[in-house]
């Protein structure tokens, strides 16, 4: 077995043994928030896709900056695979975000600036795939998308200081640098436990992803040579 | 355009068709409620299981996205498992044909 795949086994069952434990801690541990009721349990999963979601954008700036520096295959490819994963907790976010503003708020979704400024990443981020997906082979489009996911990134601390900045629905930040919120301690506890599953489960996705984009890459390019390797051959040795 | 673009395009449309669902069903259901949204919300945040139906949902929404996106990644490398058999046969095939003509 490869390092690689130890690591990703290791990780697996790692995350996998944190989210039981989150669970566990949700809906057992934790006592029921009193004025918005059951719904509340809601905020420890919301809260830790939204961490993840961002921290999976900043790794995509990393590998922007990496490929525009270095011209890195890697680093594109990490960048190309945590915006994709970053999707998926994004839109994990926004899922459970709309189905507790239902009982806590009375609407489903409202333009209140945190939401709109969360969609906004969303479909900054969409576009970048878009981009991926339909630009024409060569580094072009990893150039473009490159460009695009760090600007992009601009939205992660503007959802975060949103509702210091403006009226909204939303409640006070209870973590991070800004906070002004207070936190019940066990809530506190079972916040940081769902984050760092979270995170192991990132961790995860991600060199699964990789390693699934190594392996496009390579047939890609084996596709490449079996289509065009023969006929270049015979049209050599014509000449 | 090659089989990544077509894959990564199917995905994000499918994210996208996702999040306009569930837009347009919000925006349906914001309507619906209309004007005795607060009594409907107090009515709501009454008793200890009370919004237990979006607790429910909001949990196996997110399983839902995980075990899909897992599913998405292992139907993507058994199809990249195929596409090289395919190409290794094209390849020993081209091999075999390039001898006998020599």
């Amino acid at each position: 077995m490869t390092t690689n795949r130890l690591a990703r086994n290791a990780l697996l069952v790692t995350s996998a043994a944190l989210m039981l434990l989150t669970l566990y801690m949700v809906f057992i541990w934790v006592p029921t928030e009193k004025n918005l009721g059951i719904s509340q349990r809601i905020f420890y999963f919301h809260v830790a896709q939204a961490w993840v979601g961002f921290f999976a954008f900043f790794w995509v700036v990393v590998g922007s900056v990496g490929y525009l520096w270095k011209r890195s295959q890697a680093c594109d490819r990490l960048a190309y695979s945590s915006a994709e994963i970053g999707m998926l907790f994004t839109t994990l976010m926004l899922v459970t975000g709309v189905t507790w503003a239902k009982p806590a708020w009375g609407v489903w979704w409202t333009w209140d600036p945190k939401l709109t400024t969360s969609l906004i990443l969303w479909l900054i981020y969409a576009a970048y795939l878009m981009l991926r997906a339909y630009s024409p082979p060569g580094d072009q489009g990893s150039r473009f998308a490159a460009v695009l996911g760090i600007v992009g990134f601009v939205d992660v601390p503007i959802i975060y200081l949103s509702v210091v900045w403006w009226r909204t629905v939303h409640p006070p930040l209870v973590v991070g640098p800004a906070a002004t919120g207070a936190l019940e301690p066990s809530m506190r506890t079972v916040l940081m436990v769902a984050t760092i599953a979270f995170t192991f489960l990132f961790a995860y996705l991600l060199l699964e992803r990789l390693s699934l984009r190594r392996s496009e890459e390579e047939t890609d390019r084996a596709r490449v040579s079996v289509e065009y390797a023969v006929p270049e051959r015979r049209a050599m040795e014509g000449t | 355009m090659n089989a990544i673009g077509r894959t990564t395009g199917t995905l994000v449309a499918t994210l996208a068709a996702l999040a306009l669902l569930i837009l347009a069903s919000t925006a349906v259901f914001a309507q619906q409620d209309g004007a005795d949204r607060s009594a409907e919300v107090a009515a709501e945040s009454s008793g200890p299981e009370a919004n237990l139906p979006y607790l429910f949902a909001a949990y196996t929404l997110t399983w839902l996205g995980f075990f899909a996106y897992l599913y998405y990644v292992s139907q993507r490398q058994r199809s990249l498992r195929r596409e090289v058999e395919m190409l290794r046969e094209a390849l020993e095939e081209r091999d075999r044909r390039e001898r006998g003509t020599e």
